[in-house]
């Protein structure tokens, strides 16, 4: 079962990211930058942190969150708000 | 047998294991004709490599190139020649050839092979597959890029697969969207009961009640790897001691727990000889041989592969093997806790075997593990060249970050190596204290040998670092140096030295001398901030010769190249500009040539370069003073002249305010309605087009031109004609019979 995720990552990404990754969301924080979307696994989570170690980019945040029901992928997720998933049950 | 074994078992897909059960829902799903692209994602041990055995084993027809990719291939050069080969090993030779790209930061390389393979892949009448696996290793991000752009443009009959234990940055939901892609992930991959019942009867020979079943695969969370280890160690236990018991239910600690079962049944032997040979990626009986000592290497890896230890063949020949990653990092573990004073000497035989089989590059891997820093520093001199001007700067990099730093700081040749890859990169103080280690290594005597193109490299690496800095003069003085000490002229050292060199003789008012110059070199400039200056230079001199119609191709080609690597407002391209309002100036399109001179000035001023800045308030003025602004051409020769007078070089400066002073004195002056008014072409255009009801952006569109370039053209117009309005103008304009 995935997790919905939000990493924070220091420095204001831009474009560069959402070429690699189309599903996430990219919001500025101050300084920051808060990625966020739906894992379907394991894998996914991990690509996306490996991206970002290649890139050189600080993490100073992770948070996940288990989704309540399984998420179809096709679908672009939002915002990994609590309200959300518990809708969902 | 083949001497190299990484190209030997490289392109061949792998055999299913021993003991593996068929998969047949998942061979159906990969086999959907409808995907170009099939993903499989799925961490160690869910038999991702096992399924693409199984599927290709029954594709037998297709054309099928296959890679597994390892470290080495992290590299662009590197990782598209695998792409070829794999294909040419296919039957598929499109005769392709990858480019090199000597310098860490050079110009991506993707583009001189992907869209020609695409090309080729279009006009074959049958499909191929294309196979990559393990592309988790891959993280440089031009090696994405390009992937990206084959993904986007693969003809819909052809297939491309990826393997890989982390999701890759391929942007590849648009195509889930589309239907387009078919995913294999570890949800799909996790075993079910029936599957475990038949792993335990192949592996193990014993039958499990379905209750014990049941419970090892929800334990094991459907892990084949873990429950492939269960039915190993279950050849020795009975179900009836409770060794189901000792699960935790967290994967990491089942893996853990089976792997120390499973090895303490083994006979000594056998043990001792995986754990020595889990240093190594891939395993022959010769290596295996040299590093564990066994001479019987060649029959333990067979027995190892019959008994399903996680020793993979991965060629028909059985030649080469390799250990399954999870089992291999659990004996590596082993080994460095129970023999951490045998690693280092493993390290070394598996170093000489590599040498002495012609393989440095992996001969140089073990010899970094092993802590052997003479050996590694000299094996990495040997290769160093070759790997900078080969395209392996990526790797080179790598290597030299694995050195300690003392060790990488005394000898010079690895230090101007580190300093180079390291400025390229943009790690300006890792460069900059790099090169100062150099200087201090030849100072001291480090380097008896130290010739004179170590000393050009260094000037080389002093220049870049200049450059970065934006310290265009000392740059150009670092450079003429660097072009002086260096003899050959097909290293990027000469490239980068005569750019500069060229630099220089341009401002000291020899521009055709500076044009020869740059032409001989600009094949060695692999360096893309160093390209786009020697274009600049280019085109200026071209201006000043008066090739006016070239400098303005070759500065559009700069800032057409600069757009494609988005590399911004680079000053870089500061002399594109200027050359390219310069050439427009005399080719009559006012509007465009004021654009680009003010952006030139603006970047000028950030290269921190006021002479160069100067010379385009210069060419700027003589526009002006042909549009028959002479005031604001005053104004602008005003700014200019002090500095050209106290300018260390003045050649091309001085001609170019001759130039502006002879355009004011010549000026048509601000047009009174009796003279004839000479309108461009462009600004005839535009004022037809005024008298429509179009919009400046739909004129824009209708002229290719962009809304603010419209804006710009309709002011000169206006102020041509002495008028302050659209209306007015039009009126103006038929009186004058302009329309």
């Amino acid at each position: 079962m995935g997790r919905w995720f939000s990493i924070t990552v220091r420095g204001r990404l831009g474009t560069q990211f959402s070429s690699a990754f189309d599903e996430v969301e990219l919001r500025h924080r101050g300084s920051d930058t808060v990625i966020s979307g739906f894992a379907c696994d394991q894998s996914y989570l991990d690509g996306i942190l490996a991206h970002l170690r290649d890139l050189g980019l600080e993490v100073t945040g992770l948070d996940t969150k288990a989704a309540v029901a399984p998420q179809a992928r096709s679908v672009p997720q939002r915002d990994p708000a609590p309200h959300d998933t518990r809708r969902r049950q | 047998m083949p001497s190299d074994i990484r190209t030997a078992s490289k392109f061949r897909p792998p055999r299913s294991p021993a003991g593996s059960v068929g998969r047949p829902h998942l061979v159906d799903r990969l086999g959907s004709p409808t995907s170009t692209l099939l993903l499989i994602a799925a961490p160690a041990g869910w038999g991702k490599s096992t399924l693409i055995a199984e599927w290709l084993a029954k594709s037998r027809d297709d054309t099928v190139a296959f890679a597994a990719l390892d470290q080495l291939d992290d590299d662009p050069t590197s990782f598209w020649t695998t792409v070829i080969d794999a294909l040419t090993n296919s039957g598929l030779d499109f005769g392709i050839r990858v480019p090199d790209s000597p310098q860490a930061g050079g110009s991506p390389i993707w583009p001189a092979v992907v869209p020609p393979l695409i090309d080729q892949l279009t006009e074959m009448d049958d499909p191929a597959m294309i196979v990559l696996d393990d592309y988790h290793v891959i993280s440089d991000p031009r090696i994405h890029e390009g992937m990206r752009y084959l993904i986007d443009h693969v003809p819909d009959e052809h297939r491309l697969v990826i393997a890989t234990r982390v999701e890759p940055p391929l942007r590849v939901a648009r195509m889930r969207a589309s239907g387009w892609l078919t995913e294999i992930r570890s949800a799909d991959l996790a075993f079910d009961d029936d599957e475990v019942d038949a792993v335990v009867r192949s592996v193990a020979g014993i039958a499990l009640p379905a209750p014990d079943v049941n419970r090892l695969r929800v334990y094991a969370e459907g892990w084949p790897a873990a429950i492939h280890l269960a039915a190993l160690s279950l050849r020795t236990a009975e179900p009836a001691d409770g060794f189901l018991e000792g699960f935790d239910g967290t994967q990491r600690h089942i893996a853990d727990y089976l792997s120390t079962e499973v090895m303490d049944d083994l006979d000594p032997r056998m043990r001792g000889f995986l754990t020595r040979c889990s240093i190594l990626d891939r395993l022959t009986p010769g290596l295996c041989k040299t590093v564990s000592g066994d001479e019987d290497a060649a029959r333990l890896l067979d027995d190892a592969e019959e008994a399903g230890l996680f020793v993979i063949s991965l060629d028909v020949a059985r030649s080469t093997f390799r250990i399954h990653r999870l089992f291999r990092d659990w004996l590596r573990h082993r080994l460095a806790a129970d023999a951490p004073d045998e690693l280092p000497e493993l390290h070394r035989r598996a170093c000489e075997w590599y040498l002495g089989h012609g393989m440095p590059e992996e001969a140089i891997g073990h010899s970094l593990e092993a802590g052997d820093w003479d050996r590694a520093r000299s094996l990495i001199r040997d290769v160093a060249a070759a790997a900078a001007d080969n395209g392996h700067a990526a790797l080179l990099a790598r290597w030299l970050s694995r050195l300690p730093p003392d060790e990488l700081m005394s000898d010079p040749v690895l230090a101007v190596a580190g300093a180079s890859t390291a400025a390229t990169a943009g790690d300006l103080e890792r460069a900059r204290s790099l090169t100062e280690a150099a200087r201090n290594a030849i100072v001291e005597g480090h380097e008896p040998d130290a010739d004179i193109s170590l000393e050009a490299e260094i000037l080389v690496v002093e220049t870049l670092l200049e450059l970065l800095q934006r310290n265009l003069l000392t740059a150009t003085h670092l450079g003429r140096q660097a072009a002086e000490a260096e003899q050959d002229p097909n290293s990027h050292r000469f490239g980068i030295g005569h750019t500069m060199w060229a630099t220089a003789l341009f401002w000291s008012g020899r521009p055709a001398e500076a044009r020869d110059a740059i032409q001989r070199v600009l094949d060695a400039i692999h360096t893309p901030f160093v390209q786009l200056m020697a274009w600049g230079m280019l085109a200026a001199s071209c201006l000043e010769v008066g090739e006016v119609e070239r400098a303005e191709r070759v500065a559009r080609q700069a800032r057409t190249e600069a757009e494609r690597r988005q590399s911004g407002p680079a000053p870089e391209l500061a002399m594109s500009h200027l050359a390219l309002g310069g050439a427009l100036t005399d080719l009559g399109d006012p509007a465009e040539a004021s654009q680009a001179l003010e952006v030139g000035i603006r970047l000028s001023e950030v290269w921190n370069a006021p002479p160069q800045a100067a010379y385009g308030r210069l060419l700027l003025a003589r526009l002006r003073a042909v549009e028959g602004d002479v005031a604001a051409a005053r104004s602008l020769i005003d700014q200019a002249a002090p500095i050209v007078e106290t300018a260390r070089v003045r050649g091309t400066l001085q001609a170019a305010l001759r130039r502006a002073r002879a355009a004011v004195r010549t000026s048509p002056r601000r047009a009174p309605a009796s003279t004839p008014i000479e309108l461009t072409r462009r600004e005839h255009d535009i004022l037809g087009l005024l008298e429509s009801r179009l919009s400046q952006r739909d004129i824009g569109a209708t002229l290719g031109i962009s809304r603010n370039t419209v804006k710009s053209y309709t002011q000169t117009l206006y102020r041509k004609l002495g008028v302050s309005s659209r209306e007015e103008a039009v009126e103006h304009g038929r009186r004058l019979r302009l329309i």
